[in-house]
């Protein structure tokens, strides 16, 4: 769903198209400064005998260390030269030098890296270890060395920066290239009898550019702070021709006398490095936000339509252990999620959410924990638990309901064992003394039948299998003891005989606690097994609600029904499956009306008119058709 | 685990001789004769020759080379062309000013950056607004300007600090402390910066994800979501990052001691590369690499501690 | 897709598109530790338009043996027959020849494609390739092969980060059919995309197939998918076929225990149905963390619940329960009742 707007490390940004990327980086004002910034330097330094006022070397002893004027628009330094001169001048240095630098780290470090991801084990075991020491050579000391040394002189030392550089620039195109080695669409193009070279060009390095990209912005920073810094030394360009670092120290050395001459070399350094840098994130930011959109099941839509949805009346069931009435959630921009989302559910009863990819029910139900992330917010709406209206859907959780999440090997946390994970939520109910934690943790982990809770406990997260790793999971939700368990496809990523035991497990907990049972899935089957009632979801709104039972045998919704027909399971071998044409609409692009009106077959304008109401038929039974009748009469026939 | 760190041991040893190493490796590679370089443009051919055959130069490279090689393995860095004084002697004298500036100001700058960035990314904008602003200042800048600029500022206008010079602890702790101060602002500042913006990139990234949600949900406590679980988790690739801008604070010691003048072993090697003098710069490169292979075992270990998956993998 | 006339049945052995003999495959994690036997002596075989799935779950090979048909992964012993060439050792030269006749349509829709190519050019590589069209031809045959899987040709210029996962996977199926294969080895094909795309690209599969006459090796873990979607089905445990037969009949009617543990575990969306097949479910303890090495009797005798002496001494050989019936891997095959009951039809 939406992102929060955080920075990818550099390993998890993988390919993007050119426009997309374009598009993206468009929408950073602060990177394109940058890049218009660095690319007016290069130009006013390009053509600095063209425009620059002085010569670089012209003194004048008449106004040594004069501030700003008319005629010397930057000041004078000690000899009368004209500081913007010089500084223009200098500038051709650096950038040279950056240059040099650059180019002999991409020769050398961009061809190895592609070669170790591609050819083999022998070549990147040698080539690694080369790079673990270059990695690990203070660079200052060779660069000293080389002015040292006869071969001493600016170019000299550049090209040994760049030699400095390279291990990183082939770690890094190696750590990009080498997950695309294993792509799919790699490996099709290999097979297909596209050669190595076109394959490294065509597929590979465009997955590359962009954290090559990336780093390159942030070593020519680098590289123009070593090469000021060598230059303040007096290394490298020797007086009277200017460089930038030289600049700085002459600046020093009457620090007293005018203090000013170390401020317009050392805001064009610092601005130069601020422009590579900032140039450098904007580049990256825009490959993980162009990545992030591609990768999107659902695509995001261009307008943005305000659509608030139809609403239902706002009473609570005053039994209910919890309830939802006309639940609204919608992004930072207004763009609305989720629309008036109701329904129940009662203490001890099994409630089933059901729906597809992006129809919004893990929403609906971080929204009821109190648990929504950021960017989104409850827009309009009430959810009751226990008797206690909640606020926000933000902020504060709401005591008595566990979470069980779906992948169990990322929601827990690596760096502790299981055993301590779980401790922790016990700690946090603060009604034992330290002492009866660990019974407790144990008694907790037998209760979700692991065999040997004292050895599993002192295990960590990735050592465990999937199954043994979910049960874990729920150990830790039932630490609170609550009355409701909200369970985000809690077997989705399980094989299916473990999702047997799973979910025999949750039914084995519901019984014995009379706990309550939110349980999100896309499975019908795991639905009928577990579940009492079932609330059907569709584009962000709920369409229908019944047992699971009648939802099955007499479904009242033309998208339920489709749903249940398209089913695998109901397939008869040798004729089409009945699926639903179309695909689901995304957030943003609802129109008004009916929102499976698109794809349905009992369609009518009536539907498209205007916003259909949830209509309740019955206690706990509901649809959001107005052809329902048509459907009764279908199943009755 | 102990695999990793036996190699890492095993390449640490082939380091710390390669790296001077290079100086006879590029001495062999370019025309010239250091001893020529040493008398300057006028001396004649007679004085060259007299001075390599007393600096030991006029023998092949690769004699030389095995020479300084066992040298080294006793101990022996060899003599200053400049000064004749014996180099480890020299290291001896110099190594206490450059720690007193490394460890200083990676300590301030590890534990204001880490705290900064916890903070950023967990209390309001504005702090997020400062952080970002205050790092791209801290990248931006070289040391060495903030350097001047600081000295200009507390030394020459305010008089508060001492610009230049550097007090032993066992003569003064007081003036020692006061030496250092501008040194350790000059370096730490953008090593803080840099360290407040990994911090906070990382702790952003931990707290998007799923664990961090489930613990939530189940009714953990705030802080100890964010100091125990998404700092440990934050900190691993932190830690790694901070061993690898080691290499990069130890340019930025040697630009701070030629600024604030002070003895260490960063100005010994500037003035050893414009004055030609190799034996002192193969010994300092010597130490300093050590000091590279040191930081980096530390952070494999620090690595490890933090992250149970690296210990199961042999 | 069959029809329902015959049960279908193995092919003779002239008619074999592909047939893999007796395969291992062993994988070394490290220098000292012993291989692991990811697929330990599976055969089977696929005649000319016809439809062979592998069902299993984690660890069962059936990854292992797709990627080793592909050429991915090398083969510890047995052979690979491909139209009457035994390819196992073959190299990555000599497989680009097969190219033409073996493609492969993946799991992942979002990986399948390069991002940075959009889908005209994506389809296109393997004809430009082939290097026996000109690029007028090519252009062509890359709108028609969009219009045959149900885009329109316009979608050409578009990358894949602008198409869902259904259209994408339109692509993909679209590119492993531009150079008329003979069979085509879908890797999980539908397992990532909601059920409702399910059908649409399940119709499409089998809507080409009876179109191009192509033969399907379908690698998939939901044995309702299967049941459906193919001719004759192989199930798979821990690298070993424990039945192979016709899949309406092994779905419904199971004569491995296993087969039958499988089909228990997938829960049918009719509540009432599913309590009474719970209810005749028979529990059988949690998979045991893997062992090191192979073991001597049946791989699955640690958690049958028929086990008896000589299931963990001896291992079974897979052989025809009746004559002409579905091959069974079980010393008990025979004798066990095993259908209780079956899914509604």
């Amino acid at each position: 769903m939406t992102a929060v707007a955080t920075r990818p490390p550099l390993a998890e940004i993988r390919s993007v198209s050119a426009r997309a990327f374009a598009r993206s980086f468009r929408r950073h004002w602060l990177g394109m400064t940058a890049a218009a910034f660095l690319l007016l330097l290069l130009v006013a330094c390009v053509a600095a005998p063209l425009i620059a006022p002085y010569t670089p070397e012209a003194e004048d002893l008449t106004i040594p260390l004069a501030g700003p004027s008319l005629h010397h628009l930057l000041g004078t330094d000690q000899l009368g030269e004209d500081v913007l001169s010089r500084l223009l001048y200098g500038g051709v240095i650096s950038l040279e030098g950056i240059g040099e630098a650059l180019g002999v780290a991409i020769v050398l470090g961009v061809p190895l890296g592609l070669l170790s991801a591609y050819r083999g084990r022998a070549l990147d075991a040698v080539l690694g270890r080369v790079a673990d020491l270059g990695l690990a050579i203070p660079a200052i000391v060779i660069l000293l060395m080389v002015f040292a040394l006869p071969v001493g002189g600016e170019t000299a030392a550049m090209v040994a920066l760049g030699f400095i550089y390279a291990p990183s620039l082939y770690r890094i195109v190696r750590g990009a290239a080498l997950p695309l080695r294993e792509a799919a669409y790699v490996t099709n193009a290999r097979m297909s009898g596209v050669s190595t070279p076109l394959v490294l060009w065509r597929h590979v390095l465009p997955g590359v550019a962009g954290p090559l990209a990336v780093n390159l912005s942030l070593t020519a920073g680098v590289t123009l702070t070593v090469q000021t810094g060598l230059n303040y030394l007096g290394l490298g360009v020797s007086p009277p021709a200017p460089s930038w670092g030289g600049m700085i120290s002459d600046a020093q050395s009457v620090l007293n006398q005018q203090p000013w001459l170390l401020v317009p070399t050392g805001l064009t350094v610092a601005l130069t490095i601020l422009s590579f840098v900032l140039l450098g994130d904007a580049v990256r930011d825009s490959l993980a936000e162009a990545w992030s959109l591609e990768t999107s099941s659902v695509r995001p839509a261009r307008a943005i339509a305000r659509v608030p949805g139809p609403r239902t009346v706002q009473t609570a069931e005053p039994d209910a252990l919890l309830s939802l009435r006309g639940v609204s959630i919608s992004d930072r921009s207004g763009r609305p999620l989720t629309t008036d989302v109701s329904f129940d559910v009662q203490a001890g009863e099994a409630v089933g959410i059901v729906g597809e990819s992006g129809c919004g029910k893990t929403l609906t139900t971080l929204a009821v924990q109190g648990l929504l992330p950021p960017g989104t917010r409850l827009a309009a709406g009430q959810c009751w638990f226990g008797g206690e209206q909640r606020s926000s859907g933000h902020g504060k959780r709401t005591p008595g309901i566990g979470y069980v999440a779906q992948d169990p090997a990322v929601s827990l946390d690596p760096c502790f064992t299981v055993g301590f994970t779980i401790a922790e939520v016990v700690r946090a109910q603060g009604h034992l003394p330290r002492s009866a934690v660990r019974a407790q943790v144990l008694e907790l982990m037998a209760s979700v039948r692991i065999a040997a809770p004292a050895e599993v406990a002192r295990l960590y997260p990735h050592q465990l299998s999937g199954g043994l790793a979910q049960r874990a999971q729920i150990a830790m939700a039932l630490a609170s003891e609550p009355r409701l368990l909200v369970a985000d496809e809690p077997t989705t990523a399980l094989d299916v005989t473990i999702q047997a035991e799973i979910l025999d497990l949750l039914r084995a907990l519901r019984a014995e606690r009379n706990m309550a049972l939110l349980l999100i899935t896309h499975d019908w089957g795991v639905v009928a097994d577990t579940c009492d009632r079932a609330v059907v979801m569709y584009a962000g709104q709920v369409v229908e609600q019944g047992t699971v039972s009648q939802l099955v045998s007499a479904p009242l919704h033309p998208y339920t029904r489709a749903l249940l027909q398209a089913n695998p399971q109901r397939g008869v071998p040798g004729s089409k499956l009945l699926a639903i044409p179309g695909t689901v609409p995304a957030p943003g692009s609802w129109a008004p009306g009916c929102r499976f009106a698109p794809r349905c077959s009992l369609a009518t304008d009536d539907c498209r008119a205007g916003d259909v109401t949830l209509t309740a038929l019955a206690e706990g039974r509901a649809t959001r058709c107005i052809h329902y009748s048509d459907l009764i009469a279908e199943v009755s026939r | 685990m102990v695999r990793l760190l036996l190699r890492r041991l095993a390449l640490s040893v082939v380091l710390i001789v390669l790296v001077p190493s290079i100086t006879f490796f590029l001495e062999a590679i370019t025309p010239g004769n250091v001893a020529s370089l040493l008398l300057g443009t006028n001396a004649t051919q007679q004085e060259v020759q007299q001075l390599s055959a007393r600096l030991g130069l006029s023998l092949p490279l690769y004699d030389q080379y095995w020479h300084w090689l066992t040298q080294l393995f006793t101990g022996n860095l060899g003599t200053s062309y400049l000064n004749g004084q014996q180099v480890s002697a020299m290291i001896g004298q110099r190594l206490p000013v450059t720690l007193s500036i490394l460890v200083g100001s990676l300590i301030l700058a590890s534990v204001l950056g880490v705290g900064l960035g916890v903070l950023s990314a967990t209390r309001g904008r504005a702090i997020a607004r400062i952080v970002d602003v205050g790092s791209v200042i801290g990248i931006a800048a070289p040391s060495f300007w903030i350097a001047i600029a600081l000295v200009l500022i507390f030394a020459v206008k305010l008089r508060l600090l001492p610009a230049i010079g550097y007090v032993a602890i066992n003569a003064s702790p007081e003036q020692w402390l006061r030496s250092l101060i501008l040194p350790w602002i000059a370096l730490g500042l953008g090593l803080m910066t840099f360290i407040a913006k990994q911090t906070r990139d990382q702790m952003l990234s931990v707290l998007n994800r799923d664990f961090i949600r489930t613990l939530r949900a189940n009714g953990v406590s705030e802080r100890s979501v964010i100091f125990r679980h998404a700092l440990r988790n934050a900190g691993i690739p932190v830690v790694t990052m901070i061993g690898l801008s080691f290499v990069g604070a130890l340019s930025g010691a040697v630009f701070v001691e030629q600024v604030f003048v002070l003895p260490g072993l960063g100005s010994a090697l500037v003035l050893a590369a414009t004055t030609h003098d190799l034996p002192v710069l193969e010994g300092v490169s010597v130490v300093f690499t050590i000091m590279v292979v040191v930081v980096s075992l530390v952070t494999d270990l620090l690595y490890a501690a933090l992250d149970p998956r690296i210990r199961s993998v042999r | 897709m069959t029809t329902e006339a015959a049960p279908p049945r193995e092919p003779a052995v002239s008619e074999m598109l592909l047939r893999l003999d007796d395969i291992s495959i062993d994988y070394r994690s490290s220098r000292f530790r012993p291989p692991h036997r990811a697929v330990d002596g599976v055969s089977l075989a696929i005649g000319s338009g016809e439809t062979l799935a592998v069902v299993g779950e984690s660890g069962s090979g059936k990854t292992s043996i797709a990627k080793a048909v592909l050429g991915l992964v090398p083969v510890t012993s047995g052979q690979i027959w491909f139209g009457g060439q035994e390819i196992s050792r073959w190299r990555q030269r000599q497989r680009q020849a097969l190219a033409g006749e073996l493609q492969i349509v993946y799991q992942d829709p979002f990986r399948a494609l390069s991002p940075t190519r959009t889908v005209g050019q994506s389809l296109a590589e393997p004809l430009l390739t082939a290097r026996t069209l000109g690029k007028a031809e090519v252009r062509e045959r890359v709108g028609a092969m969009l219009e045959q899987v149900g885009l329109s040709a316009s979608a050409s210029i578009k990358h894949p980060g602008e198409m869902s996962g259904g259209e994408r996977q339109r692509v993909v199926i679209g590119r492993a059919l531009m150079r008329s294969p003979r069979l085509v080895l879908c890797d999980e094909p539908v397992s990532s995309l909601d059920v409702s795309i399910q059908a649409q690209i399940l119709n499409l599969l089998g809507d080409l197939q009876q179109q191009l006459s192509l033969s399907y090796l379908f690698i998939s873990h939901n044995i309702a998918v299967v049941r459906y979607f193919a001719g004759r089905v192989l199930v798979l445990y821990s690298g070993r076929v424990m039945e192979a037969g016709p899949a309406e009949l092994v779905c419904h009617t199971p004569t491995h225990p296993y087969t039958r543990t499988l089909i228990d575990a997938v829960p049918d969306f009719d509540p009432v149905i599913q309590s009474e097949r719970r209810r005749l479910r028979r529990t059988i303890p949690a998979s045991a963390q893997a062992s090191v090495g192979a073991p001597a009797g049946c791989v699955f005798a640690a958690r049958c619940p028929y086990v008896i002496d000589i299931c963990r001494e001896i291992r079974p050989a897979l052989k025809p329960v009746w004559d002409g019936g579905p091959l069974s891997a079980c010393h008990r095959a025979g004798e066990l009742a095993l259908h209780q009951e079956s899914p509604p039809a």
